[in-house]
């Protein structure tokens, strides 16, 4: 009796197991659908649209003399997908923590009064983000950039329209825009 | 056996399944691996330990990543990185997402998962089993029961692994950035600094300026109105200044306003203004002397302007060199006689200076006193001066003695000669007289008579009053009774024209000279001349003394050759002049050209050659001894007394020119008398050159022979560096001898 207590037991669980397998693998958009395997490494590099590299020190990327609600100032940079593999990358940027503050306190002064924003084209409607939120999580302002593609971007930057004088002559040197081009 | 089972439902509950689907954690976790993690007390983790976690980015993904550094421990915030990626995760990892630790990983198992996943896999390895056991259940089959459960024990987990990443991650950065608010503080209003207020200012240098408000620009703003209707206004100022020039004569209205970097601007200032001033002021000097020889000028000087005049200078140059200027108008003329040419300049108080560049004053400084000669007219005949040895040879009845010349106008000619008077003649009838006649009259200037043997004496007479016409002197000795014998020699006849200015009512003409200021009188007295220079330079008095030459002379006399030499710029014609050699009188036809020589070749046997013009009047004479072939020579013109040089002289030029050294020889100088100059000319680096001395006579030596050595260079301190590039080609020239060309 205990044996057949147990089989039925089983087959109570293996036909419960089997429907949620089936119901998960056919009928779910859930995650686990084509699962593929990718090797070898990823890479993005910076530049000016025509000469790239990991690393890019432009001697025009000044954001200086913001006034409230003054027009965001824009400079133009590119990535690019060099991965050695298939991989396509969604893009992220974030505010590199080793700025120098112009005076000491500049940052907390400005995280929240500062904007920030990554764009492509022209009339885009992508949403500002404080200073503060480039810092801590960044920005995820594009997907999909294919493995040996190239993407032109622009990074605005404005001060807040409310900002008050507390804010006046606060600024960041050396600042280091930091970009991730993380595998979809 | 129950505590076993229960730790081991516990171990396998903390397990959690994936599938490694990409290789960022390679080569320690490849590709296609399952993975089996185990849940853990987060604050065990530790850098290095391998951990899956829910991406930061995307809460429906795993990702299997190292723990590359601990950011934060209150919260615990994790930093990850894929040991295949070469940089960090850019997401901070807060301790809940973390789903367990890396337990083991059985390589290519995922893949066994990835095709249960599909379709077929699902069917072939889940459904069919599945089937298989439920009937077998159905049909109690034990021991396949014990095998298919053990194939669902394996198959089923593996079913629902899930996928992990772990994930690639590139990345790249832009540095140098940098993020600044402008200046949101409007800066503070500037004040005036300078100029003062209505102060005058130079229209070439306005400066304008204020304080210093920390601005980032300023803004100047000027105007004629005070109300600034129609201003000027100036870009932005980075200075707390303002330069500029050209504005015309006029009160300026200014003020400035201060902007910080993102223009926000302060009011203006407080109006200040400024009286421009371009006009300069004017200034002369007085009138000065022409000339003067005081060595201390003290100038006066006049000067005026609109406002206030700062200074005056005084500006001076020295015969037209470059200009200087001084604050003293007391002036000394430190660079010796000369023209100095003087101007002021005066500026007012804001630098407006006089715009000279001519001069309105000069003076002659001169300290040098004139020199004065009579003028002689070259054109008029004139007479060397004669030195004449003869005698009235014993007569019986008249016998005399006559010399036509010409006197020199408003030259003094004087007449002396000595004589020496013999008579017989007791009664004194015979006598000796001596006079002048011209075709209108006859002046007896002595007579002298007597019986005996009388002493030499010696007379002098002025032949003044007959200047400028031409003359007879007569010596005429009359002896009435042949009984008695009378006889006179006459010897030392000069009639000199060179003489001292006595006494004429005509006007002297004087050759005056100074070389400054220029001649401002001449005067004379009986026996002596002096003038005066505007600078007042008195010239020292001093006596007439002139040469006067004949226009033609003799020049050279050898025993067969007279050279007679025209000393004048015009050909002179000789039809019927003279040369009276003693024996013989050589008649003359034909020209001289000016200044050219002529030869009479002819043996001269007498010690005295007279040349005589058409008038008989005698114009020149020597007297020498027998010459031999010695050469009787005097410089070309006349001057310079005559000297007699041996038969020949012979000039060399030795060249020893590889030691820079030539050497001058004069052979045949005789018992020369006279001072030889003489020049040497060459080329050197195709510019001439020239040496040039004088053979002194007592330099001659005992054969007539004198020797010049020359080193061609130049000689400082003992040390000589010679001469480059001499040419081939010397010429020799002498005062007085044939020039002679030497080439080597």
């Amino acid at each position: 009796m205990k044996k057949i207590y147990f089989s039925l037991m089983a087959i109570f669980l293996v036909i419960i197991f089997v429907s949620y397998a089936a119901y998960s693998l056919f009928f779910s958009t859930a995650s686990i659908s084509g699962v593929t395997f990718s090797t070898s490494s990823a890479a993005l590099q910076v530049g000016d649209g025509i000469n790239f590299d990991t690393t890019w020190e432009p001697h025009d990327f000044l954001f200086e003399n913001m006034v409230p609600g003054g027009d965001p100032i824009v400079k133009d940079f590119s990535l690019k997908n060099v991965s050695e593999s298939d991989i396509t990358m969604n893009l992220g940027a974030k505010l590199g923590s080793s700025f120098t503050e112009s005076p000491v306190g500049s940052f907390d002064a400005i995280k929240n009064d500062i904007l920030v924003r990554i764009t492509q084209g022209t009339g885009s409607t992508a949403s500002w983000e404080t200073l503060d939120t480039f810092k801590s999580t960044g920005i995820n302002f594009d997907n999909g950039l294919s493995k040996n593609e190239s993407r032109d971007y622009h990074f605005e930057v404005k001060l807040d329209a409310d900002a008050d004088n507390s804010v006046s002559g606060k600024g960041l040197q050396s600042v280091v825009f930091e970009f991730s081009g993380e595998q979809n | 056996m129950k505590q076993v089972f229960i730790s081991l439902v516990i171990l396998i509950a903390s397990l959690k399944i994936f599938i490694v689907t990409s290789g960022s954690m390679e080569p320690v976790i490849k590709t296609g691996s399952m993975v089996v993690t185990k849940a853990v007390d987060t604050t065990t983790l530790k850098v290095g330990d391998i951990v899956a976690f829910t991406s930061p980015s995307n809460p429906k993904e795993a990702i299997l990543h190292r723990i590359y550094s601990v950011k934060s421990t209150a919260p615990i915030i994790f930093q990850t990185k894929g040991d295949n990626n070469n940089s960090p995760d850019p997401w901070d990892l807060p301790q809940v997402g973390v789903l367990g630790k890396y337990y083991f990983a059985i390589p290519y198992l995922g893949y066994l998962g990835a095709f249960i996943k599909t379709k077929f896999g699902f069917a072939l390895l889940i459904v069919i089993p599945s089937i298989i056991f439920i009937i077998s259940q159905i049909i109690f089959i034990k021991k396949q029961l014990k095998l298919l459960s053990l194939i669902f024990i394996f198959l089923l987990p593996i079913f629902f692994a899930k996928n992990i990443h772990a994930k690639f991650i590139g990345s790249s950065t832009i540095n140098g950035a940098t993020i600044t608010v402008g200046n949101l503080t409007v800066p503070e209003i500037p004040s005036a600094i300078l100029p003062d207020e209505n102060n005058y200012v130079n229209p070439d240098s306005i400066y304008v300026a204020w304080t210093d408000t920390d601005a980032k620009y300023y803004i100047y703003q000027s105007s004629n109105d005070s109300n600034f209707y129609d201003p000027y206004t100036s870009e932005n100022l980075i200075n707390t200044n303002f330069t500029t020039t050209g504005t015309s004569d006029y009160i300026y209205y200014w003020h400035v306003k201060a902007c910080n970097g993102i223009n926000y601007c302060s009011n203006w200032s407080t109006t200040s203004s400024f009286i421009v001033d371009g006009t300069p002021p004017t200034s002369f000097i007085d009138d000065i002397p022409y000339a003067t020889n005081q060595n201390n000028l003290n100038l006066v000087y006049s000067a005026f302007d609109n406002v206030k005049v700062d200074n005056t200078k005084l500006c001076y140059s020295f015969n037209l060199q470059n200009y200087q200027c001084q604050d003293n108008f007391d002036f000394n003329f430190n660079d010796g006689n000369g023209i100095y040419y003087f101007y002021s300049k005066a500026t007012d108080t804001v630098g407006n200076t006089e715009d000279k560049n001519s001069f309105t004053n000069s003076i002659i400084y001169d300290t040098i006193p004139p020199t004065t000669n009579l003028l002689i007219s070259t054109t008029a005949p004139t007479y060397s001066g004669q030195n004449l040895s003869t005698s009235i040879g014993q007569s019986f009845y008249l016998d005399s003695y006559i010399e036509k010349i010409l006197i020199p106008h408003n030259l003094s000619a004087n007449l002396t000669f000595s004589f020496k008077y013999f008579s017989q003649d007791l009664a004194q009838y015979s006598h000796l007289d001596v006079g002048v006649s011209t075709t209108d009259n006859i002046w007896n200037l002595l007579t002298f008579g007597g019986e005996g043997d009388f002493d030499w004496q010696k007379i002098s007479h002025s032949l003044l009053q007959w200047a400028g016409q031409t003359v007879d002197i007569y010596f005429k000795l009359t002896a009435l009774d042949p009984t008695f014998i009378t006889t006179t020699i006459i010897k030392d006849l000069n009639i000199s024209t060179l003489d001292l200015r006595t006494s004429d009512s005509t006007p002297p003409e004087f050759l005056s000279t100074d070389l400054g200021a220029g001649i401002f009188e001449s005067s004379t007295t009986p026996d002596h001349i002096s003038s005066t220079d505007l600078a007042l330079n008195i010239e020292s008095t001093h006596s007439i003394s002139i040469v006067t030459l004949p226009q033609i002379v003799l020049n050279k006399i050898t025993s067969s050759t007279i050279t007679i030499y025209n000393n004048t710029d015009t050909s002179v014609n000789l039809n019927n002049w003279f040369l009276d050699i003693g024996s013989t009188v050589i008649t003359i036809n034909g020209t001289i050209p000016s200044f050219s020589t002529l030869d009479f070749n002819n043996d001269i046997g007498t010690t005295k050659i007279i040349l005589k013009n058409n008038l008989n009047e005698i114009v020149d004479s020597t007297t020498f001894d027998i010459l031999g072939n010695s050469v009787w020579q005097r410089q070309q013109n006349g001057l310079g007394p005559w000297a007699l040089f041996n038969d020949q002289i012979n000039i060399n030029l030795e060249n020893s020119l590889s030691q820079s050294k030539i050497t001058l020889i004069i052979s045949g100088l005789g018992d020369t008398s006279i001072d030889l100059n003489y020049s040497i000319n060459y080329f050197a680096n195709n510019i001439e050159q020239q040496i040039a001395g004088t053979i002194l006579p007592n330099t001659v030596d005992s054969t007539g022979t004198i020797s010049r050595d020359f080193y061609l260079g130049t000689c400082s301190t003992g040390v000589c560096i010679p001469t480059l590039n001499i040419g081939s080609t010397f010429t020799v020239t002498f005062s007085t001898l044939p020039t002679k060309t030497f080439v080597f």
